[in-house]
């Protein structure tokens, strides 16, 4: 764990008890947290009994990443060129469940860039896909009875064509 | 054992089944129209997302609707906003056809009744306007967390006889931060309502046909980017009064106005320019005198290969009467369709050389000439 001298460091727990230690000033980017830190809650280990070691891991890699600031103007167009590439790949998780993971966490630790990147993630691969394909894919269970699934396709006609 | 087990069903993977509905919500705002109402059949949670969503968007999806398919729509629109009537919206987004007075007073209804609501955020607007009976409310702007606004009025009748303020003059602040308006013409009580009644306005998209007075004058003490378009060749004098102007953008054709800021000009200035009817000297002189505003510029040049081709400017008589060429635009991008020999022509690419040594040059092929060209032919017709 890299620490620098002169700022602050905040430790986490995820979920499965694992510690995370964090710059202050990266760690900010979280609204929740911030909140906790300006409350003085933040003297011992945040608890974060939402967010699983996994899950953690990835956000504070997004957070880190999202904190490195450019040094001047011709610098900042190319960090900002790098930044776009990473967000691309960050969202390109193996498993389904790993993204619905990362919304909820960026939810609950509210950063708002992060839940906009997930969503924005989750609706691209929604797009493109049939109903059927979409509950397969997310494993989302139908609850409808037939005559009510009918029904919302009725009403929803326009959608459908 | 246990211990073990206990671990692996904490760190179970989970599915979308159990997210709230402000997160449904959040992805169905992010879909297009019709992927997101799709999704209220997936399950009973989409669905219930679905009913509730604070973003509303209606949009008509057969381009000359029928008068039972306007009616259609008409009511699920009238229906959809009965029933949010409760809800508390944060963004809504409408396009509809207006050419009647009955059409006219629903939607001012509407307007009135989204506007009034102290949730909304932003307001999307796409009118296409066939009657004199339609006019804006001033309630348009009273929502007090309204930030976004965003309105494009077709007017399809009357032309010039049509000189109405578009804008409703309100009588209270607005709050709104970003504001987008595509109108045909503005009229001289434009200016003054961005001098008084937009106190947090930080970034104004005017595009229009072309503007009645000699002097477009926007003063704005919030505003921090400027961009304005002007759909006909039709000379004026921009004079923009902002202080904090970080940005300005023109578009428009080879009538480049003279542009005056105070009290300064903004870092960034982009000069978007489509030629297509013929220039001379003074374009060029124009555009020189125009390089010495601001400290970074951008310029983008697209035309059609019958223009460059009819270019004829005597460039030692244009070098003798410039100053040394301008050494502060970052870009200078030429958009013409495809064709070897048209960068042979040299004498109109050397011209603006003549005015500036740009940073990057960068040069375009696309299609979007041969539509121009098609637009000369029409207007010619």
């Amino acid at each position: 764990m890299s620490s620098s001298s002169s700022s602050k460091m905040i430790e986490l727990r995820s979920s499965d008890g694992e510690t995370f230690h964090v710059e202050e000033t990266v760690v900010l980017q979280s609204e929740t947290i911030k909140q906790m830190i300006d409350d003085d809650c933040a003297n011992a280990a945040i608890p974060l009994p939402n967010v699983t070691s996994m899950t953690l891991a990835k956000v504070i890699e997004y957070i880190k990443k999202h904190a490195e600031k450019p040094k001047d103007d011709d610098d900042k167009k190319v960090a900002e060129e790098d930044l776009k590439k990473f967000d691309a790949e960050f969202v390109k998780v193996d498993q389904e469940s790993m993204l619905f993971d990362l919304v909820r966490a960026a939810n609950y630790l509210n950063i708002k860039s992060l839940l906009d990147l997930t969503c924005q993630a989750v609706a691209d691969s929604i797009k493109d896909l049939s109903v059927e394909e979409v509950r397969k894919k997310f494993n989302i269970q139908n609850d409808f009875t037939p005559e009510e699934e009918a029904k919302v396709r009725k009403e929803n006609a326009w959608a459908f064509d | 054992m246990a211990r073990v087990m206990k671990r692996i069903k904490l760190i179970r993977t989970r599915d979308l089944e159990d997210f709230p509905p402000e997160l449904l919500h959040h992805i169905q705002s992010l879909l297009p129209l019709k992927e997101a109402a799709r999704t209220s059949v997936l399950s009973k949670a989409w669905l219930n997302a679905w009913s509730t969503i604070p973003t509303l968007r209606f949009r008509e999806f057969v381009d000359l609707p029928n008068m039972v398919q306007q009616m259609k729509y008409r009511n699920l629109v009238n229906r959809t906003l009965l029933r949010y009537l409760r809800v508390p919206i944060t963004s809504f987004k409408l396009q509809m056809t207006v050419d009647d007075g009955k059409s006219a007073s629903s939607l001012e209804k509407w307007i009135q009744q989204i506007a009034s609501k102290s949730c909304i955020t932003e307001i999307h607007l796409k009118i296409d306007i066939y009657t004199s009976s339609f006019h804006l409310s001033d309630a348009l702007f009273s929502g007090e967390n309204l930030k976004k606004v965003n309105l494009r009025f077709f007017y399809h009748f009357g032309g010039w006889s049509w000189l109405n303020p578009i804008l409703p003059i309100t009588d209270s602040l607005a709050n709104v931060r970003e504001l987008y308006l595509d109108i045909k013409y503005i009229d001289d009580t434009f200016p003054n309502l961005f001098k008084s009644k937009f106190p947090y306005l930080e970034s104004l998209s005017l595009k229009i046909d072309s503007y009645i007075k000699d002097i477009l004058d926007i003063t704005c003490v919030s505003l921090k980017r400027l961009i304005i378009k002007v759909r006909h060749d039709y000379p004026f004098s921009l004079y923009v009064f902002a202080p904090k102007l970080l940005f300005f953008r023109y578009t428009g054709d080879v009538t480049i106005p003279s542009f005056l800021f105070l009290p300064v000009a903004p870092q960034q200035i982009e000069l978007n320019l489509k030629l297509r009817k013929p220039i001379d000297i003074c374009f060029f002189l124009k555009i020189r005198e125009a390089l010495n505003l601001s400290s970074k510029f951008s310029i983008k040049i697209s035309t059609s290969c019958d223009f460059i081709k009819q270019f004829d400017v005597d460039i030692s008589d244009m070098r003798r009467q410039l100053p040394c060429p301008a050494t502060n635009v970052q870009q200078l991008s030429f958009r013409a369709c495809p064709g070897e020999e048209l960068w042979g022509h040299s004498e109109f690419f050397d011209s603006f050389f003549s005015i500036c040594n740009p940073s990057f040059l960068k040069t375009i092929r696309s299609i979007v000439p041969a539509r121009l060209e098609r637009y000369q032919n029409e207007k010619s017709v």
